[in-house]
């Protein structure tokens, strides 16, 4: 079975149309991961902020917040995909290929990534929340240096998570036009029963998620 | 300097502060002794505003707590300092950060900082300590760390939420006498919140015992030791002593005045009678030494000896056996 033959037939479907989409699985999980990052992370400013608990407790405004983060997060990735894709046409221009999957992926990270981070930041002591109010420092400050500051490690690692559990959606968007490799593995391995493409994809799914969490791992440590 | 005036608070149903009245001079230190959860560490928060009250008022240097707004609030508590049981020190910031973290956030200039952290840091004895984590630390240097902190944006008023709960009672001592440094050297007014009675005699001038949100008394320390308060007793309950079930128990206090002056062998002389010494502590106060014999006599020598005693200025206390001896005695 491991013939010359098959090794080159490997070797061009690997060329041709793998390692295209790994970049293209790694683009799309970058960029629903930063953004993600960067909008998860205001989301959790003002989640935590307007906590009834918070500093600035706004019972109302956080109902609402959380009632949004806990709608876009109950839908399943590729239903969300296919649901707001008049939208996605709409923002992106179209609704096919790795950039028109960036936005809905984007649009689920953010509540997810906004509710790791909301987590993360509510494990710091509150004692040290309070020592900083006893100083006279400003709550978005406490919030910035003292609470994002305390948290990072574990901000870090919900990061990490939220990463690999990213990468795990782009490729489930495969399956509705966004490309990469979950869209080889489906429509070029599964669906043309070719073995060798199926599991080379599922194998590089499988070290792109190491990789992450090593990644994660270390920087972890460097923080702690 | 601060002064509260019918204060009440509550949280929901419960009832923490109730009618609370008492004056802090400035340059003094005062401490708030009591049980755990009588609203001591709650009292304290209300100073600084950290925490808000139901009624009355708590008025710092002339100004109304309650009246301020956010910002007035912000500048008000740069004035006051704060040191909390457990250090609260950012475990992801060395020593040096955790100092000039207020005065970052107050926008001093890079300059003036790195001068008052190093100044505060000679001060409090941790200079080569400089680039520590809070991890590294013992638990009597990482309150050094936070009195640095607190000190860092030159408040007038230092409070202390059983700032020394958490230590042992050898490092507790030697931060009572940094604090005692603090308020001799730099005339800081410094508020104490503790359950332990051996820490206030040591530096307190004037101390409140809370009971149940209520102030029980409130006075200078050794009158209320003298005197023997009963918020006192039951504070820090009566020592395990047997009385002798014969003759009568009483408490004689050596004061100030009298600790001095040989009175009981005088009487011994004076009245010609016996005792039995079945009793005694001596306690180490700011500047003197304070303490109480217990000496039982026969009934028939009691009232001779008293009104000597009396006739002397000499405060004594009889003691009843039946007491209950449920002492749950502070560190002493």
């Amino acid at each position: 079975m491991l013939t010359a033959e098959f090794w080159a037939d490997w070797w061009r479907n690997f060329e041709a149309l793998i390692l295209p989409s790994i970049f293209s699985t790694i683009r799309m999980t970058l960029a629903s991961v930063v953004f993600g990052i960067i909008f998860g992370s205001i989301l959790a400013f003002f989640l935590v902020k307007h906590n009834p608990k918070g500093l600035k407790p706004r019972p109302t405004a956080y109902k609402i917040m959380s009632f949004c983060v806990n709608s876009i997060r109950s839908f399943p990735i590729l239903i969300l995909i296919v649901a707001i894709s008049p939208l996605t046409r709409i923002v992106m221009g179209t609704t096919i290929g790795e950039t028109a999957a960036i936005f809905p992926l984007t649009i689920a990270a953010i509540p997810f990534v906004g509710r790791v981070i909301e987590n993360a930041l509510i494990e710091v002591d509150p004692q040290l929340i309070e020592a900083a109010r006893s100083f006279g420092v400003s709550d978005n400050r406490i919030i910035v240096q003292v609470m994002f500051r305390e948290a990072l490690p574990a901000i870090v690692n919900g990061c990490t998570l939220s990463a690999i559990s990213f990468l795990v959606c782009t490729t489930i968007a495969g399956a509705v036009g966004a490309g990469g490799l979950g869209a080889i593995a489906l429509t070029y391995g599964y669906q043309n029963f070719n073995n060798s493409i199926l599991y080379t994809c599922v194998i590089i799914i499988f070290l792109l998620v190491l990789l992450v969490q090593t990644i994660g791992n270390i920087i972890y440590k460097k923080l702690k | 300097m601060i002064q509260v005036t019918n204060l009440y608070k509550s949280f929901g149903e419960l009832k923490v502060l109730e009618d609370i009245s008492l004056h802090i001079k400035k340059g003094e230190i005062y401490g708030l002794i009591g049980r755990s959860g009588v609203g001591k560490s709650t009292l304290l928060r209300c100073i600084n505003g950290l925490e808000s009250y139901d009624a009355g008022s708590m008025l710092v240097d002339g100004r109304e707590v309650k009246a301020m707004n956010q910002k007035e609030l912000l500048a008000f508590r740069k004035n006051i300092g704060f040191i909390f049981q457990q250090f609260s020190l950012l475990n992801r910031m060395d020593v040096y950060n955790n100092v000039a973290f207020p005065m970052r956030s107050w926008k001093y200039d890079k300059k003036t900082i790195d001068r008052k952290v190093k100044e505060l840091l000679e001060l409090v004895g941790l200079s080569d300590k400089i680039h520590a984590r809070p991890s590294e630390l013992s638990g009597g240097q990482k309150q050094r760390v936070a009195i640095a902190r607190a000190l860092s944006l030159d408040p007038a008023i230092l409070l202390c939420d059983e700032a020394t709960s958490s230590l042992d009672p050898k490092t507790a001592y030697s931060f009572t006498d940094l604090l005692d440094k603090i308020n001799k050297e730099m005339g800081i007014t410094i508020v104490v919140v503790t359950h332990q009675m051996a820490i206030l005699r040591r530096i307190c001038q004037n101390i409140t015992i809370l009971q149940e949100g209520k102030v029980a008394v409130t006075g200078s320390v050794e009158d209320i030791f003298l005197k023997q308060h009963p918020a006192l007793v039951e504070l820090i309950g009566q020592q395990n002593i047997d009385l002798s079930q014969d003759g009568i128990t009483i408490k004689v206090v050596i004061s100030k005045e009298n600790s001095q002056t040989p009175v009981l062998t005088q009487m011994v002389r004076d009245l010609n009678i016996d005792f039995v010494i079945s009793g005694g502590a001596m306690e180490k106060f700011r500047d003197h030494t304070m303490g109480s014999i217990l000496i039982n006599l026969r009934e028939q020598d009691l009232v001779k000896a008293t009104q000597y005693l009396d006739a002397k200025h000499i405060p004594w206390y009889r003691m009843s056996p039946q007491e209950p001896q449920t002492a749950e005695v502070s560190v002493c």
